[in-house]
């Protein structure tokens, strides 16, 4: 894991992201890890659900969370948001960050079901393919996510996390 | 006609009429008791609440496939989340009270669920390896009736059956490996094809060894990070396996740690007079077994002093320190071996 370095929402303001601005929202957080970044960001926000799949993480997110009252532990798999639905508040942002090969389809789940104003998924190309170039793997998702939203930015995460981009999504967020 | 809707919240069960709230169920306000509801509901369960609140009315819409099962139900949109703990009269905390009493159970249930199907994975990997040899010992000793000079030409049992699978006969077999097939003795075609067919059991065999050992290392580490990382995954695999779970391994002392997986060792020397045994698992460690030999002991009992602790910090903490353990590790064993060489310089045998 990669604690030491920067995370992919710092990375992705410093190559000149517009911003994520957490205040007063409620944020649903997929592969949260230990929950390092998770716990930053719910000094800013509202509430932040952590959710991770890893047991092992999981106690270090548990013992995060009891230090800190916003943040909420899942622990479970981003696959099924079925199982966590009934924590997740009224949604203002969804932060995923999960390095897995379906990891596009798991972010617009999410967002089908919790209906965030706005989305950042992390897009590691190594997760999806390791055989296509980096930049074909993020045309790939750009595109499917705008299949379902509209995407505001995408962008390259390097030099601090290499084949990697942030892919920020408004979602309509209006209720049925 | 009146359009409902259910939504589960983790306070309670709200039912929607042409998006009003017309009926709610709360669920008892204690973490605990919000805690089993929330597992119920991660487990595909329909909840006493929700069952209630179905029985009677018709055509409501839900979103998760468990309430599907309720006759009344049908798939559609539901207002997401649209109540607020205050507006019952309930304190919002219980909801991170709530979840991190879930997710303690959660994690429990999965770290031992982990280890037990570590524990079967590596036995089958030992049944697996037990059964391949058996059988390559069997067609190295029949196809060398055949064939010795081809037999010798291949060092690798698999590689070997491999080539017997893919050929028809031993001559083919020796224009592949560009080699005279030398003497050896007719082969009958159904002895031919019943060498072929215990060869490609072979294959068979070392083929689905792969997934399987790699589905061991990668719970290992994701499990044991610190033995993992301390050891190698492979062995961290092996000591949960012989301590039955990594629970069970992280309450085990030191000296234990040494031991385990010298059971059948300890066992014949009981009963058998053979010398006692000295390492277990560990002593595959290149660390250990590349040593000098009369410092493996001192470095066995170096690393299973450091695994234990890496072990209860799997099984506990999940604390990242096998930096540490690994730094510490490797300064005493600099230190025994340092005192080793003394040792040999001043005239002992080494
Ligand atoms: C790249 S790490 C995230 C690091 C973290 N966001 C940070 O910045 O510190 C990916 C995490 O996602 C978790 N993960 C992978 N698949 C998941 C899934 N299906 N559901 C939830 N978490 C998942 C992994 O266990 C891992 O902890």
């Amino acid at each position: 894991m990669s604690r030491a370095t920067v995370g992919k929402l710092a990375a992705y303001e410093d190559a000149g992201g517009e911003g994520f601005t957490p205040e007063g929202e409620a944020v649903v957080y997929l592969g949260a890890a230990g929950g390092e970044r998770a716990a930053a960001i719910a000094r800013q926000a509202t509430s932040v659900l952590a959710v991770e799949k890893s047991p092992v993480a999981g106690l270090r997110l548990v013992e995060r969370a009891k230090a800190q009252a916003d943040l909420v532990p899942v622990v479970g798999d981003a696959r099924q948001p079925e199982a966590y639905g009934p924590l997740v508040p009224e949604l203002g942002l969804l932060v995923q960050d999960v390095a897995q090969p379906d990891q596009v389809e798991i972010f617009l789940d999410n967002a089908d079901r919790f209906q965030p104003e706005r989305g950042y998924l992390a897009v590691k190309a190594r997760s999806i393919a390791v055989d296509r170039p980096p930049e074909q793997v993020f045309d790939r998702a750009r595109e499917r996510v705008a299949e379902e939203a509209a995407v505001r930015e995408i962008v390259s995460l390097d030099p601090h996390h290499e084949d990697h981009v942030m892919i920020v999504a408004d979602f309509d967020g209006a209720s049925p | 006609m009146v359009s409902r809707a259910l939504a589960t919240q983790w306070f309670g069960v709200f039912l929607y009429e042409d998006d009003d709230l017309v009926d709610r169920e709360l669920f008892p306000a204690r973490a605990e008791a919000i805690a089993r509801r929330l597992e119920a509901v991660a487990t595909g369960q329909l909840l006493d609440e929700e069952r209630q609140m179905l029985d009677g009315v018709e055509d409501v819409r839900v979103a998760d496939e468990r309430l599907l099962t309720h006759a009344a139900t049908m798939e559609g949109p539901v207002p997401r989340a649209r109540q607020r703990p205050a507006d019952h009269d309930l304190d919002p905390a219980l909801r991170q009270e709530a979840a991190i009493d879930r997710a303690e159970a959660a994690i429990e249930a999965q770290l031992s669920a982990e280890g037990r199907h570590l524990v079967q994975a590596v036995a089958y990997l030992d049944e697996t390896h037990e059964i391949e040899n058996r059988m390559i010992e069997r067609l190295t000793s029949w196809f060398r009736l055949h064939a010795p000079a081809l037999v010798d030409e291949v060092d690798d049992g698999v590689e070997l059956a491999r080539l017997v699978a893919r050929h028809d006969d031993r001559e083919a077999i020796a224009r592949a490996l560009d080699v005279d097939p030398g003497m050896g003795s007719a082969l009958d075609p159904n002895e031919m094809r019943a060498l072929e067919g215990l060869a490609a059991s072979i294959v068979q065999q070392a083929q689905a060894r792969e997934p399987l050992e790699r589905f061991v290392t990668e719970l290992a580490r994701e499990m044991a990070p610190n033995i993992a990382q301390l050891t190698t995954p492979a062995i961290a695999a092996r000591l949960i396996q012989h301590a039955g779970g990594l629970e069970e391994l992280a309450k085990q002392p030191a000296s234990t740690i040494q031991m385990l997986g010298a059971e059948r060792a300890v066992f014949q020397h009981l009963t058998e007079d053979a010398p006692p045994p000295k390492h277990g698992v560990i002593f595959r460690h290149p660390m250990i077994h590349e040593a000098h030999p009369d410092d493996r002991g001192s470095i066995a009992r170096a690393m299973a002093a450091k695994v234990a602790i890496a072990a209860r910090a799997d099984a506990l903490t999940g604390n990242d320190i096998a930096g540490e353990l690994e730094a510490d590790l490797q300064a005493r064993v600099d230190e025994i071996q340092r005192v080793g060489r003394r040792r040999a310089m001043r005239g002992s045998d080494r």
